[in-house]
Protein backbone atom coordinates (compact mmCIF):
# COMPACT_ATOMS: atom_id res chain seq x y z
CA UNK A 1 0.00 0.00 0.00
CA UNK A 2 2.19 3.19 -0.86
CA UNK A 3 1.41 6.39 -0.40
CA UNK A 4 1.00 9.28 -2.19
CA UNK A 5 4.81 10.72 -2.83
CA UNK A 6 5.46 13.60 0.02
CA UNK A 7 8.15 16.16 -0.60
CA UNK A 8 10.62 13.69 1.74
CA UNK A 9 10.64 11.02 -0.63
CA UNK A 10 13.41 11.09 -3.03
CA UNK A 11 11.92 9.55 -5.85
CA UNK A 12 13.45 7.13 -8.51
CA UNK A 13 15.76 9.12 -11.06
CA UNK A 14 14.12 10.09 -14.35
CA UNK A 15 15.98 9.14 -17.29
CA UNK A 16 17.08 12.70 -18.31
CA UNK A 17 18.12 13.47 -14.88
CA UNK A 18 20.03 10.50 -14.56
CA UNK A 19 22.28 12.31 -17.67
CA UNK A 20 22.99 14.97 -15.29
CA UNK A 21 26.09 15.18 -13.06
CA UNK A 22 26.18 17.68 -9.91
CA UNK A 23 29.13 19.51 -9.23
CA UNK A 24 29.27 21.90 -6.28
CA UNK A 25 30.38 25.50 -7.22
CA UNK A 26 30.97 28.84 -5.28
CA UNK A 27 28.77 30.72 -8.72
CA UNK A 28 26.12 30.67 -10.63
CA UNK A 29 28.14 29.92 -14.38
CA UNK A 30 30.59 27.65 -15.67
CA UNK A 31 33.10 29.61 -14.83
CA UNK A 32 32.95 29.90 -11.03
CA UNK A 33 35.31 28.21 -8.65
CA UNK A 34 34.22 24.71 -8.12
CA UNK A 35 33.93 24.35 -4.35
CA UNK A 36 36.02 23.43 -2.30
CA UNK A 37 33.47 21.62 -0.07
CA UNK A 38 30.31 19.69 -0.93
CA UNK A 39 27.77 20.37 2.10
CA UNK A 40 28.16 23.88 2.63
CA UNK A 41 28.86 24.84 -0.95
CA UNK A 42 27.09 27.61 -2.46
CA UNK A 43 25.61 26.08 -5.45
CA UNK A 44 24.68 23.09 -6.89
CA UNK A 45 25.67 23.35 -10.67
CA UNK A 46 23.48 19.89 -12.26
CA UNK A 47 25.00 19.95 -15.93
CA UNK A 48 24.69 17.71 -18.98
CA UNK A 49 28.26 16.79 -19.40
CA UNK A 50 27.47 16.14 -23.20
CA UNK A 51 25.22 19.69 -24.19
CA UNK A 52 26.84 21.94 -20.97
CA UNK A 53 23.25 22.60 -20.50
CA UNK A 54 23.17 23.76 -16.65
CA UNK A 55 21.02 24.87 -14.13
CA UNK A 56 21.94 26.19 -10.88
CA UNK A 57 20.55 25.33 -7.27
CA UNK A 58 21.25 27.33 -4.00
CA UNK A 59 22.53 25.35 -1.84
CA UNK A 60 19.63 25.17 1.27
CA UNK A 61 22.06 23.95 3.93
CA UNK A 62 25.14 26.27 3.04
CA UNK A 63 23.85 27.67 6.64
CA UNK A 64 22.60 24.92 8.23
CA UNK A 65 23.62 24.67 11.85
CA UNK A 66 23.94 20.49 11.71
CA UNK A 67 23.68 17.93 9.10
CA UNK A 68 24.77 19.97 6.32
CA UNK A 69 26.03 17.00 4.08
CA UNK A 70 22.38 14.88 4.68
CA UNK A 71 20.09 17.77 3.92
CA UNK A 72 22.35 18.61 0.88
CA UNK A 73 22.43 15.33 -0.18
CA UNK A 74 19.05 15.23 -0.13
CA UNK A 75 18.48 17.94 -2.28
CA UNK A 76 21.07 16.98 -4.77
CA UNK A 77 19.25 13.42 -5.27
CA UNK A 78 15.57 14.99 -5.24
CA UNK A 79 16.68 17.22 -7.54
CA UNK A 80 17.56 14.33 -10.32
CA UNK A 81 21.37 13.63 -10.77
CA UNK A 82 23.09 10.39 -12.10
CA UNK A 83 26.42 11.32 -10.45
CA UNK A 84 28.14 13.23 -7.94
CA UNK A 85 31.30 15.16 -8.38
CA UNK A 86 32.68 16.26 -4.82
CA UNK A 87 36.04 17.16 -3.95
CA UNK A 88 35.17 14.97 -0.61
CA UNK A 89 31.76 13.69 1.37
CA UNK A 90 31.84 13.52 4.84
CA UNK A 91 30.68 10.07 6.25
CA UNK A 92 26.96 11.28 6.39
CA UNK A 93 26.57 12.64 2.89
CA UNK A 94 28.70 9.81 1.99
CA UNK A 95 26.42 7.36 3.05
CA UNK A 96 23.07 9.01 1.37
CA UNK A 97 24.57 8.80 -1.84
CA UNK A 98 25.54 5.31 -1.66
CA UNK A 99 22.14 4.86 -0.35
CA UNK A 100 20.83 6.03 -3.31
CA UNK A 101 22.99 4.00 -5.79
CA UNK A 102 24.62 6.74 -8.09
CA UNK A 103 28.15 7.18 -8.68
CA UNK A 104 30.71 9.92 -6.88
CA UNK A 105 33.63 11.12 -8.55
CA UNK A 106 36.45 12.43 -6.63
CA UNK A 107 36.94 16.70 -8.10
CA UNK A 108 39.61 17.49 -10.26
CA UNK A 109 39.81 21.02 -11.27
CA UNK A 110 39.47 24.66 -10.11
CA UNK A 111 36.16 25.85 -12.17
CA UNK A 112 33.08 24.26 -13.14
CA UNK A 113 34.06 24.39 -16.84
CA UNK A 114 37.86 22.73 -15.72
CA UNK A 115 35.59 19.92 -14.03
CA UNK A 116 33.37 18.84 -16.46
CA UNK A 117 36.30 18.45 -18.94
CA UNK A 118 37.80 16.45 -16.46
CA UNK A 119 34.95 14.44 -16.45
CA UNK A 120 34.49 13.95 -19.86
CA UNK A 121 38.00 13.09 -20.56
CA UNK A 122 37.89 10.47 -17.73
CA UNK A 123 40.12 11.74 -15.80
CA UNK A 124 38.29 11.23 -12.33
CA UNK A 125 38.44 8.77 -10.16
CA UNK A 126 35.51 7.08 -8.10
CA UNK A 127 34.75 8.46 -4.46
CA UNK A 128 34.24 5.59 -2.66
CA UNK A 129 35.61 6.28 0.83
CA UNK A 130 34.13 8.98 3.21
CA UNK A 131 36.34 12.01 3.99
CA UNK A 132 36.09 14.25 7.41
CA UNK A 133 33.49 15.68 8.50
CA UNK A 134 33.03 19.22 9.31
CA UNK A 135 35.44 20.27 6.81
CA UNK A 136 32.95 23.25 5.08
CA UNK A 137 33.29 24.34 9.20
CA UNK A 138 36.18 25.51 9.07
CA UNK A 139 39.25 25.01 11.78
CA UNK A 140 38.40 25.36 15.94
CA UNK A 141 36.70 23.64 18.04
CA UNK A 142 33.32 23.27 17.65
CA UNK A 143 31.91 24.54 21.52
CA UNK B 1 18.61 28.93 45.76
CA UNK B 2 20.25 27.42 42.49
CA UNK B 3 23.55 28.91 41.60
CA UNK B 4 24.95 28.26 38.55
CA UNK B 5 29.15 29.07 38.35
CA UNK B 6 30.64 29.62 34.92
CA UNK B 7 33.27 31.37 33.95
CA UNK B 8 33.75 31.39 29.66
CA UNK B 9 37.18 31.46 30.34
CA UNK B 10 38.50 27.62 30.68
CA UNK B 11 40.79 27.36 33.48
CA UNK B 12 39.71 30.22 36.03
CA UNK B 13 38.92 28.33 38.90
CA UNK B 14 35.15 27.09 38.71
CA UNK B 15 35.86 24.31 40.32
CA UNK B 16 37.88 25.57 42.49
CA UNK B 17 34.99 27.83 43.65
CA UNK B 18 32.42 25.56 43.26
CA UNK B 19 33.73 23.09 45.14
CA UNK B 20 34.64 25.08 48.17
CA UNK B 21 31.53 27.17 48.08
CA UNK B 22 29.70 23.54 48.30
CA UNK B 23 32.08 22.98 51.47
CA UNK B 24 31.62 26.20 52.76
CA UNK B 25 28.15 25.48 53.29
CA UNK B 26 28.67 22.12 54.14
CA UNK B 27 30.49 23.14 57.11
CA UNK B 28 27.57 25.78 57.92
CA UNK B 29 25.11 23.21 58.36
CA UNK B 30 23.70 23.99 54.78
CA UNK B 31 24.38 21.46 52.75
CA UNK B 32 24.02 21.63 49.33
CA UNK B 33 23.63 19.54 46.54
CA UNK B 34 26.36 19.84 43.51
CA UNK B 35 25.99 19.00 40.31
CA UNK B 36 29.18 18.60 37.82
CA UNK B 37 27.52 19.44 34.51
CA UNK B 38 31.08 19.66 33.22
CA UNK B 39 30.26 16.42 31.27
CA UNK B 40 32.83 16.43 29.08
CA UNK B 41 35.48 17.06 31.72
CA UNK B 42 33.83 16.41 35.24
CA UNK B 43 36.76 17.09 37.74
CA UNK B 44 35.01 18.29 41.08
CA UNK B 45 34.80 14.53 42.21
CA UNK B 46 38.96 14.88 42.55
CA UNK B 47 38.19 16.91 44.86
CA UNK B 48 35.04 16.17 46.94
CA UNK B 49 35.56 12.32 46.55
CA UNK B 50 32.05 11.25 46.76
CA UNK B 51 31.18 7.79 47.33
CA UNK B 52 28.84 6.92 44.42
CA UNK B 53 25.63 5.13 45.25
CA UNK B 54 24.23 5.09 41.85
CA UNK B 55 24.29 5.15 38.29
CA UNK B 56 22.51 5.16 35.01
CA UNK B 57 22.75 5.23 31.50
CA UNK B 58 21.64 8.45 29.73
CA UNK B 59 20.96 9.18 26.11
CA UNK B 60 18.62 10.47 23.50
CA UNK B 61 15.65 8.41 21.91
CA UNK B 62 16.42 7.82 18.45
CA UNK B 63 14.11 6.25 15.82
CA UNK B 64 14.31 2.71 14.92
CA UNK B 65 12.42 1.98 11.84
CA UNK B 66 10.45 -1.26 11.15
CA UNK B 67 11.03 -1.84 7.50
CA UNK B 68 8.09 -3.92 6.91
CA UNK B 69 6.02 -1.90 7.72
CA UNK B 70 7.77 1.40 6.46
CA UNK B 71 5.93 2.79 2.60
CA UNK B 72 9.06 5.02 2.20
CA UNK B 73 6.41 7.59 2.09
CA UNK B 74 9.37 10.22 3.29
CA UNK B 75 7.44 11.99 6.12
CA UNK B 76 9.79 11.38 8.90
CA UNK B 77 12.98 12.79 6.53
CA UNK B 78 11.06 16.00 5.96
CA UNK B 79 9.98 16.41 9.04
CA UNK B 80 13.08 16.25 11.19
CA UNK B 81 14.68 19.69 10.98
CA UNK B 82 18.29 18.00 11.85
CA UNK B 83 18.15 16.31 9.02
CA UNK B 84 18.86 12.96 10.98
CA UNK B 85 16.55 10.47 8.75
CA UNK B 86 17.47 10.61 4.78
CA UNK B 87 14.64 8.55 2.78
CA UNK B 88 16.42 6.89 -0.48
CA UNK B 89 14.13 5.34 -2.63
CA UNK B 90 12.82 2.60 -0.17
CA UNK B 91 15.72 2.65 2.59
CA UNK B 92 15.41 4.83 5.39
CA UNK B 93 18.93 6.23 6.96
CA UNK B 94 19.18 7.35 10.50
CA UNK B 95 22.11 9.42 11.42
CA UNK B 96 22.03 9.21 15.19
CA UNK B 97 24.87 12.39 15.81
CA UNK B 98 22.00 14.58 14.31
CA UNK B 99 19.30 13.19 16.02
CA UNK B 100 18.12 15.60 18.97
CA UNK B 101 15.53 13.23 20.06
CA UNK B 102 12.61 15.23 19.89
CA UNK B 103 10.30 12.35 18.74
CA UNK B 104 8.54 14.10 15.64
CA UNK B 105 9.59 11.27 13.23
CA UNK B 106 7.59 8.69 15.87
CA UNK B 107 4.76 10.52 16.10
CA UNK B 108 4.45 11.52 12.23
CA UNK B 109 4.89 8.45 11.07
CA UNK B 110 1.29 7.23 9.44
CA UNK B 111 2.33 3.47 9.80
CA UNK B 112 3.16 3.70 13.01
CA UNK B 113 6.99 2.00 11.76
CA UNK B 114 8.53 4.16 13.94
CA UNK B 115 10.08 3.23 17.66
CA UNK B 116 12.26 4.57 20.34
CA UNK B 117 15.41 2.97 20.93
CA UNK B 118 17.83 4.80 23.62
CA UNK B 119 21.02 6.15 21.93
CA UNK B 120 23.57 5.85 25.20
CA UNK B 121 25.38 9.32 25.25
CA UNK B 122 26.71 8.88 28.87
CA UNK B 123 26.16 8.11 32.65
CA UNK B 124 25.19 10.03 35.54
CA UNK B 125 25.97 9.28 38.88
CA UNK B 126 24.73 10.04 42.53
CA UNK B 127 26.70 9.80 45.46
CA UNK B 128 27.74 11.76 48.70
CA UNK B 129 30.56 13.62 50.04
CA UNK B 130 30.22 14.29 53.47
CA UNK B 131 26.72 16.09 53.79
CA UNK B 132 26.88 17.22 50.19
CA UNK B 133 24.74 15.41 47.64
CA UNK B 134 27.13 15.05 44.52
CA UNK B 135 25.69 14.46 41.11
CA UNK B 136 27.74 13.86 38.05
CA UNK B 137 26.95 13.87 34.45
CA UNK B 138 30.28 11.86 31.83
CA UNK B 139 29.18 12.26 28.18
CA UNK B 140 31.05 9.11 26.53
CA UNK B 141 34.14 10.13 24.31
CA UNK B 142 33.33 10.85 20.50
CA UNK B 143 29.55 12.08 21.55
CA UNK B 144 29.70 15.50 20.66
CA UNK B 145 26.29 16.54 22.28
CA UNK B 146 26.36 18.02 25.81
CA UNK B 147 23.31 19.20 26.32
CA UNK B 148 20.62 15.71 26.72
CA UNK B 149 23.23 14.81 29.49
CA UNK B 150 23.19 18.22 31.15
CA UNK B 151 19.58 17.85 30.96
CA UNK B 152 18.45 14.94 32.30
CA UNK B 153 21.30 15.07 34.85
CA UNK B 154 19.23 17.98 36.51
CA UNK B 155 16.18 16.35 35.95
CA UNK B 156 17.57 13.71 37.95
CA UNK B 157 19.35 15.73 40.99
CA UNK B 158 16.45 18.11 40.82
CA UNK B 159 12.88 16.70 40.02
CA UNK B 160 10.28 19.55 40.66
CA UNK B 161 9.29 18.01 43.91
CA UNK B 162 12.94 18.62 45.03
CA UNK B 163 12.14 21.98 47.48
CA UNK B 164 14.64 24.60 48.30
CA UNK B 165 17.95 23.07 48.73
CA UNK B 166 20.74 25.07 47.93
CA UNK B 167 22.33 24.18 44.67
CA UNK B 168 25.46 24.49 43.54
CA UNK B 169 26.12 23.73 39.21
CA UNK B 170 29.47 23.80 38.42
CA UNK B 171 29.25 24.82 34.48
CA UNK B 172 31.47 23.98 31.62
CA UNK B 173 33.54 26.14 30.02
CA UNK B 174 32.58 28.27 27.14
CA UNK B 175 29.36 30.97 26.73
CA UNK B 176 27.77 27.71 24.48
CA UNK B 177 24.95 25.54 24.21
CA UNK B 178 25.93 23.39 27.61
CA UNK B 179 26.66 26.41 29.68
CA UNK B 180 23.27 27.96 28.90
CA UNK B 181 21.69 24.30 29.70
CA UNK B 182 23.29 24.67 32.73
CA UNK B 183 22.35 28.08 33.90
CA UNK B 184 18.64 27.28 32.43
CA UNK B 185 16.57 27.36 35.54
CA UNK B 186 19.19 28.94 38.27
CA UNK B 187 18.25 32.08 40.42
CA UNK B 188 21.81 33.68 39.69
CA UNK B 189 25.02 32.69 38.06
CA UNK B 190 28.61 33.35 39.28
CA UNK B 191 31.23 34.04 36.94
CA UNK B 192 34.87 33.18 37.73
CA UNK B 193 37.21 34.93 35.97
CA UNK B 194 41.26 35.76 35.94
CA UNK B 195 42.47 39.63 35.62
CA UNK B 196 43.67 39.02 32.39
CA UNK B 197 42.58 40.34 29.05
CA UNK B 198 41.60 36.75 28.10
CA UNK B 199 39.64 36.59 31.31
CA UNK B 200 37.75 39.79 30.25
CA UNK B 201 36.83 38.70 27.17
CA UNK B 202 35.41 35.59 27.77
CA UNK B 203 33.55 37.20 30.58
CA UNK B 204 32.05 39.82 28.69
CA UNK B 205 30.50 37.09 26.49
CA UNK B 206 29.23 35.15 29.78
CA UNK B 207 27.88 38.44 31.19
CA UNK B 208 26.29 38.28 27.90
CA UNK B 209 24.69 34.93 28.24
CA UNK B 210 23.73 34.91 31.89
CA UNK B 211 22.69 38.53 32.39
CA UNK B 212 21.59 39.73 28.70
CA UNK B 213 20.02 36.67 27.38
CA UNK B 214 18.85 34.42 30.39
CA UNK B 215 18.07 37.93 32.74
CA UNK B 216 19.87 36.47 35.61
CA UNK B 217 21.59 38.09 38.86
CA UNK B 218 25.41 38.02 38.04
CA UNK B 219 28.12 38.20 40.22
CA UNK B 220 31.96 37.84 40.30
CA UNK B 221 34.89 35.64 41.56
CA UNK B 222 38.35 37.15 41.00
CA UNK B 223 41.11 34.53 41.01
CA UNK B 224 44.64 34.66 40.24
CA UNK B 225 44.06 38.46 41.88
CA UNK B 226 47.20 40.30 41.44
CA UNK B 227 48.57 39.01 37.94
CA UNK B 228 46.97 40.73 34.81
CA UNK B 229 45.64 44.26 34.46
CA UNK B 230 42.88 46.66 35.83
CA UNK B 231 40.55 45.37 32.78
CA UNK B 232 37.99 43.33 34.81
CA UNK B 233 38.06 46.21 37.58
CA UNK B 234 36.97 47.98 35.29
CA UNK B 235 34.10 46.56 33.49
CA UNK B 236 32.80 45.10 36.29
CA UNK B 237 32.69 48.68 37.79
CA UNK B 238 30.97 50.09 34.66
CA UNK B 239 28.22 46.82 34.35
CA UNK B 240 27.51 47.12 37.92
CA UNK B 241 28.90 43.74 38.31
CA UNK B 242 29.99 43.17 42.18
CA UNK B 243 33.21 41.55 42.78
CA UNK B 244 32.52 39.05 45.44
CA UNK B 245 35.68 37.43 46.27
CA UNK B 246 39.15 38.01 45.05
CA UNK B 247 41.39 35.17 45.45
CA UNK B 248 45.10 35.93 45.30
CA UNK B 249 47.57 33.85 42.89
CA UNK B 250 49.56 32.35 45.76
CA UNK B 251 51.82 29.55 45.29
CA UNK B 252 51.11 27.83 48.83
CA UNK B 253 47.49 27.44 47.63
CA UNK B 254 47.97 26.76 43.80
CA UNK B 255 50.30 24.08 45.11
CA UNK B 256 47.38 22.49 47.19
CA UNK B 257 44.57 22.78 44.79
CA UNK B 258 47.71 20.50 42.17
CA UNK B 259 47.67 18.00 45.32
CA UNK B 260 44.12 17.35 45.35
CA UNK B 261 43.11 19.92 48.66
CA UNK B 262 39.80 22.20 48.06
CA UNK B 263 40.67 25.88 48.64
CA UNK B 264 39.21 26.23 52.51
CA UNK B 265 41.21 23.18 52.93
CA UNK B 266 44.22 25.19 52.47
CA UNK B 267 42.92 28.79 53.86
CA UNK B 268 40.35 27.63 56.05
CA UNK B 269 39.69 31.72 56.53
CA UNK B 270 37.93 31.15 53.27
CA UNK B 271 35.33 29.26 54.60
CA UNK B 272 32.98 32.39 56.10
CA UNK B 273 33.96 34.21 52.95
CA UNK B 274 32.09 32.03 50.89
CA UNK B 275 29.33 31.57 52.96
CA UNK B 276 28.69 35.76 53.20
CA UNK B 277 29.07 35.11 49.03
CA UNK B 278 26.33 32.59 48.71
CA UNK B 279 24.04 34.84 51.25
CA UNK B 280 25.10 38.01 49.58
CA UNK B 281 23.98 36.33 46.02
CA UNK B 282 21.12 34.88 47.75
CA UNK B 283 20.18 38.55 48.27
CA UNK B 284 20.89 39.48 45.08
CA UNK B 285 18.51 36.79 43.43
CA UNK B 286 15.34 37.15 46.28
CA UNK B 287 16.29 41.26 45.21
CA UNK B 288 16.32 41.99 49.11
Amino acid sequence: MRKESAAGEIPVIPKEAAMRVMIPASGTDLDSSSSPVFGRCQTFIFIDPETLDFEVLPNPALNASGGAGVQAAQTVLRHGVGAVIAPSLGPNAFRVIQAAGIPAYRMEGTTVHEVVAAYNAGQLSLLDTPGDGHVGLGGGRRR
Amino acid sequence: MKLAIASGKGGTGKTTVAVSLALSLAAAAVPPLFLDCDVEEPNAALFLHPDIVEQRAVGLLNPAVDMARCTACGRCAEICRYHAVAVIGKQVLVFPELCHGCGSCTRQCPEGAIHEKLNVMGTLERGVAGTVLFFQGTVNVGVAMAVPVIRQLKQWALPPESGDWPVILDAPPGASCPVVETMRGADAVMLVTEPTPFGLHDLRVAVQVARDELGLPVAVVVNRDGVGDEGVDTYCAAEGLPILLRIPLERAIAEGIANGASLIAIRPEYQARFVALWEHIEGMATGA
